[in-house]
């Protein structure tokens, strides 16, 4: 073996090797000390203690308000007591905003009807309100009352004959928009039961 | 043979007459939609509020909500009627352990002279008072479709959307089946500024099932958001409203476009071919 080394040799040679890696060990178990070596700054004294407020991602509590957010961080978000309404009902705190208050229907009570107006043939028609109350249904021609059959005959499909509707106790369609403002879908005239009130 | 033909007629004639009243009854009779605590609800806790779900044209004018403790004599009570909800409901302060049979009275409608549907059911109380709000992972997801349905009312074909929710997890220590879901649509075509607008009160479906909501063409077209909160039998809601859940709707007629002339040839189409080739063979012998 030309190049074999003696075994006293070798030993030196592994007893220095673990007394240069035990050195490099020892500095492995940093401390705050340390830290002014590696990079010139120091931590705060207590890592664990909680950062000052201005730091993000750190919840600073505060009371719970319907906004989206965990505001008393408490982990959940909008915990609120709903809010009772002046008719019946209450209001809640959803998707970071409290609800409208409830409605008996959304369009109209159930089998109800309403008078509504056509272009051709007889002009006068009736709507009936849908099983659900979501909607009114096609409007179907009938004939005009006797009261308003000549203004459906003379005026045909009119302002006129919306309000001879209206001046003869019939719910009636705004399709002229007789109160002036801006909607052509709501009604008027005598629509207690046909309304969603309450 | 005549005479077979007769009944025939008669028969057909008498079935379209009993739907047609069928019809017209449903349309907008005041039947109860759902009570809670449900019919076999265990553990009913004893500070628990009775509530019963009427359709939105139910009166209320003051009738007899019964109630019988163990089988014994049932008791009249006089409930409190939220009309905006359309909500009955009675806190008769309930026995421990004790059973109980409850008859929901049938009321009569806005628009309409006959009663409603009403219900009885049974349900055991538990010793546990009911002191936390419900916990519910709120709406998970949502599917959409269209859906032409018959209306009752105006006899015509109306479309509505149908959006059918995933749940989060619900559970209260009143029970899980006793809880009531409040849908609210939180953005929309008609959501009136900021404010979400309540769109349906159920039942908490059993777990694993979706909750069903159906809304107009006008209220569920474009981008919709939902949300939703679940309320106990002692008015204590979830803290689930923020949890949103959103979809872009489009209005129907809903065409595929070029896809279609990419399927595949139908049967109605060979038929149609296999019609043609054998008329013109025809026309060819009589040559």
């Amino acid at each position: 073996m030309p190049h074999s080394l003696s075994a006293p040799f070798r030993l030196g040679m592994s007893l220095v090797g673990a007394v240069a890696l035990a050195a490099a060990c020892g500095r492995s178990g940093l401390d705050a000390d340390d830290l002014d070596w590696v990079s010139g700054q120091q931590l705060p004294p207590d890592a664990a203690a909680p950062l000052p407020d201005a730091q993000p991602g750190v919840c600073a509590p505060s009371e719970e308000v319907c906004n989206g957010s965990d505001d008393d961080c408490d982990g959940q978000v909008d915990e609120l007591t709903p809010l009772p309404c002046p008719d019946g009902g209450e209001q809640y705190c959803v998707g970071g905003a409290w609800s409208a208050c409830p409605e008996r229907c959304e369009a109209c009570m159930p089998g109800s009807e309403r008078i509504c107006f056509m272009t051709f043939c007889k002009h006068w028609a009736v709507q009936t309100c849908t099983a659900d109350g979501k909607s009114f249904g096609k409007c179907h021609e009938e004939d005009p009352p006797p009261e308003c059959a000549k203004v459906a005959k003379d005026k045909k499909y009119s302002k006129e004959l919306e309000r001879c509707c209206l001046d003869n106790g019939y719910c009636c369609r705004d399709t002229f928009d007789l109160d002036d403002d801006g909607s052509t879908d709501e009604m008027l005239g005598e629509c207690e039961d046909v309304l969603c009130k309450p | 043979m005549q005479a077979v033909r007769r009944w025939a007629q008669v028969a057909i004639t008498l079935s379209a007459l009993f739907f047609q009243r069928g019809a017209d009854a449903a349309c907008n009779r005041p039947d109860i939609e759902f009570a809670v605590p449900p019919d076999g609800a265990e553990a009913v806790p004893p500070n628990a509020k009775l509530f019963a779900r009427y359709k939105s044209n139910a009166e209320y004018l003051g009738e007899d909500i019964t109630l019988a403790e163990n089988g014994g004599e049932p008791v009249a009570l006089t409930g409190e009627w939220s009309s905006t909800e359309t909500l009955l409901s009675v806190a008769p302060g309930l026995e421990p352990g004790s059973s109980y049979d409850i008859e929901w009275p049938r009321l009569r409608g806005v628009n309409s002279g006959s009663l409603g549907r009403g219900l009885d059911l049974a349900f055991q109380v538990g010793t546990t008072l009911d002191e936390a709000p419900p916990v519910f992972g709120g709406l998970t997801g949502v599917d959409w479709d269209v859906d032409r349905e018959r209306d009752d009312c105006t006899d015509s074909l109306e479309e509505r959307y149908l959006f059918d929710f995933e749940l989060g997890e619900a559970s209260d220590d009143g029970g899980r089946e006793s809880l009531v879901v409040l849908l609210f649509q939180t953005k929309g075509p008609k959501v009136k500024g900021s404010a979400p607008e309540p769109v349906s009160v159920q039942r908490m479906p059993r777990e694993g099932k979706t909750l069903r909501l159906s809304r107009t063409l006008g209220d569920g077209e474009g981008d919709v958001c939902f949300a939703a909160v679940a309320r106990d039998l002692t008015g204590k809601v979830s803290a689930s409203g923020a949890e949103e859940v959103c979809v872009e709707t489009v209005a129907p007629p809903f065409f595929d476009g070029c896809s279609v002339g990419h399927a595949p040839a139908s049967r109605g189409a060979w038929l149609l071919g296999l019609a043609l080739w054998a008329a013109l063979g025809r026309r060819r012998s009589l040559r």
